[in-house]
């Protein structure tokens, strides 16, 4: 089990490096010269010279990559162009509000995907599978616009029930900051939860075939302990796998769901970022979120060695 | 011909998620491309006295904060949608085969290539496609390719994986024995039967690359405001969505419209093409 941890852990280095390869070139051949921007615009192109090479600008790409990878393995994320301030500290200010917006998505999404796909598997080409795969389509593919402002002017506006926009910090309660994320979190988790809830079917009918379910049910067990304890359990590595990919789905949509119901967080902080041209920020929220997505796709791994003794590479 | 009416009858009835899909995407395009006869009005016009209006006679879906015709943009817009999810598919599909080709034959390029693949890869696409249209300007082409590079990936992998399993399949092993070349292998046998997920995942792309363009749109990071996206026409409607929700609806309800048709059609070839799943599910 370290064994496989530790092997695990060194193949998610070539993956980071490249992924900061990639995201460093896009900084190295933005627009603009920041050493012109620093020297101000009265400056001589002796000073843009010596600001440029006071700062390393002129030094070889892989040298410059490398001294901003040291920085960025410290913390150092750089400083924004526009509110002076380490990116960072930026990103730690905005995180709160991203983090539990997905947080709330991704728990909520599995707890509702997995028994709906469970249940339209046992009940397969019946009503309630028909309906559901119906509803997943529709479900996938209506963008997170649509269904954030849909719920916003049908629960908030038009019944009342709950907030409109904005978010509400950890700390103002746990009931006040659930009740503003439940719309965000329903629109950004619609895609989500239909995504769960095809493959959990499709795993599960796969399993469902296999002579063992033919033994457990043979053997008088309760339908509810088969499905959940013997199928769920042998369907659950492609389920876990498509809840590790679709984070890439949560963190993009993030951004727009975000923007719609102004809630300040990182997504938020893309958009503003975008607008303003702020490279550093955007680099470095890349960066981020890049480093998370692969993180739970690494958890994820290190749960299939829980959930199925059989993996072990 | 009546077998062709017959093989389309039997289409729509196996498959009438595909037949659905197509007939509401094909819809989609024609509107697209006959935009100036089924929205007679300029998209641009700026008519400041009609600001902000519902959904009239004279103007079907209303008109924006400027009193632009929104009937007229949101056709316009599907213009750009359709033509950016088409040709994000079409620029992606090729470049993740070609990829996808050379990491299958050579292992000096499969090592360096699927490397940097794993790395795009685990960049969120809506971030990738951001961050690159930050250094750009605004343009559709540009929007394409930020695009089409997230999705570069999925189709060099699905390309490799086949690639290595057909190269050992025994008919591949035959045609070798007979001395054809590479080039009409690869061509001749081996694209041909490594095409159906291909396409599946073309599709599936296509979708998402609607999506991502609105998205862009939608943060400011798209197209000009100029040209009208659905992207772009929600999020000038987003200041006042709450008073005037048609500004916000329309090209929503455009958008879904499109993907879900898309994702139709994708669900469907999957069906198709690879009958064991279709069976299984």
């Amino acid at each position: 089990m370290i064994q496989y941890v530790l092997r695990r852990l060194l193949t998610t280095i070539p993956v980071m490096l490249t992924v900061a390869l990639i995201v460093f070139s896009i900084l190295y051949f933005s627009p603009g010269d920041p050493a012109a921007l620093i020297a101000g615009e009265t400056a001589s192109a002796e000073d843009v010279a010596r600001v440029r090479h006071a700062l390393g600008l002129d030094e070889p790409f892989l040298i410059r990559f490398g001294g901003w990878l040291w920085a960025v393995m410290r913390g150092d994320l750089g400083t924004s162009l526009f509110a002076n301030m380490p990116v960072s500290t930026m990103i730690a200010q905005r995180l709160e509000p991203t983090l539990s917006l997905m947080a709330v998505t991704m728990v909520f999404s599995v707890l509702i995907a997995v028994p709906i796909g469970v249940w339209a598997a046992w009940r397969k080409n019946g009503v309630f599978d028909r309906t559901v795969m119906l509803i997943a389509v529709l479900g996938f593919s209506i963008p997170v616009f649509a269904c954030g402002y849909a719920g916003a002017w049908l629960f908030s506006l038009k019944l009342g029930w709950l907030p409109v926009q904005g978010y509400k910090p950890l700390s103002d309660g746990l009931w006040p900051w659930f009740r503003q994320l439940i719309l965000p979190a329903a629109a950004l988790g619609s895609s989500y939860v239909a995504l769960i809830a095809r493959i959990t079917r499709a795993s599960m009918l796969e399993t469902l075939d296999q002579d063992y379910i033919r033994t457990a049910r043979a053997k008088g067990l309760r339908d509810g302990k088969i499905l959940f304890v013997h199928a769920l359990k042998n369907a659950s590595v492609p389920i876990i796998t498509l809840i590790g990919i679709g984070v890439a789905m949560l963190i993009g949509g993030a951004v727009v769901t975000e923007s719609v119901f102004v809630i300040p967080g990182i997504g938020r902080l893309t958009a503003e970022s975008i607008l303003r041209r702020d490279f550093p920020v955007i680099q470095g929220i890349v960066l981020f979120f890049s480093f998370v997505y692969v993180l739970v796709n690494l958890l994820i791994d290190l749960v299939y060695a829980l959930v199925d003794p059989r993996i072990r590479y | 011909m009546t077998t062709y009416v017959a093989t389309l009858r039997r289409l729509i009835r196996v498959y009438p998620g595909l037949a659905f899909g197509s007939l509401i995407f094909g819809l989609l395009c024609l509107i697209a491309l006959c935009a100036p006869l089924v929205a007679p009005m300029d998209p641009g016009f700026v008519d400041v006295r009609q600001r902000a209006q519902g959904p009239s006679w004279g103007h079907l879906f209303g008109t924006d904060m400027l009193g632009r015709d929104l009937f007229a943009r949101v056709v316009y817009g599907a213009r750009l949608s359709l033509s950016v999810g088409i040709a994000v598919a079409c620029v992606a599909t090729v470049v993740g085969a070609v990829i996808g080709l050379l990491a299958g034959y050579n292992r000096a390029a499969d090592a360096v290539l699927m490397r940097i693949m794993d790395g795009v890869m685990a960049i969120p696409s809506i971030l990738l496609a951001v961050a690159l249209m930050a250094l750009s300007t605004g343009s559709v082409g540009n929007v394409i390719v930020a695009i089409s590079i997230s999705g570069v990936p999925r189709i060099a992998r699905l390309v490799r994986a086949s690639v290595l399993s057909l190269r050992e399949a025994v008919f591949v092993e035959a045609v070798i024995g007979g001395g054809v070349g590479t080039g009409r292998i690869i061509f001749r046998h081996i694209l041909p039967n490594a095409a159906a997920p291909i396409i599946v995942d073309a599709t599936y792309l296509c979708a998402g690359a609607m999506l991502s363009e609105a998205v862009l749109c939608f943060i400011g990071a798209g197209t000009p405001p100029t040209v009208p996206s659905w992207g772009n026409i929600m999020a000038e409607g987003r200041t006042l969505w709450m008073v005037k929700p048609h500004m916000v609806a329309f090209p929503a309800l455009m958008l879904s419209i499109a993907i879900l048709s898309v994702n139709m059609i994708g669900d469907g070839l999957r069906d198709l093409l690879d009958p064991r799943a279709g069976r299984r599910n």
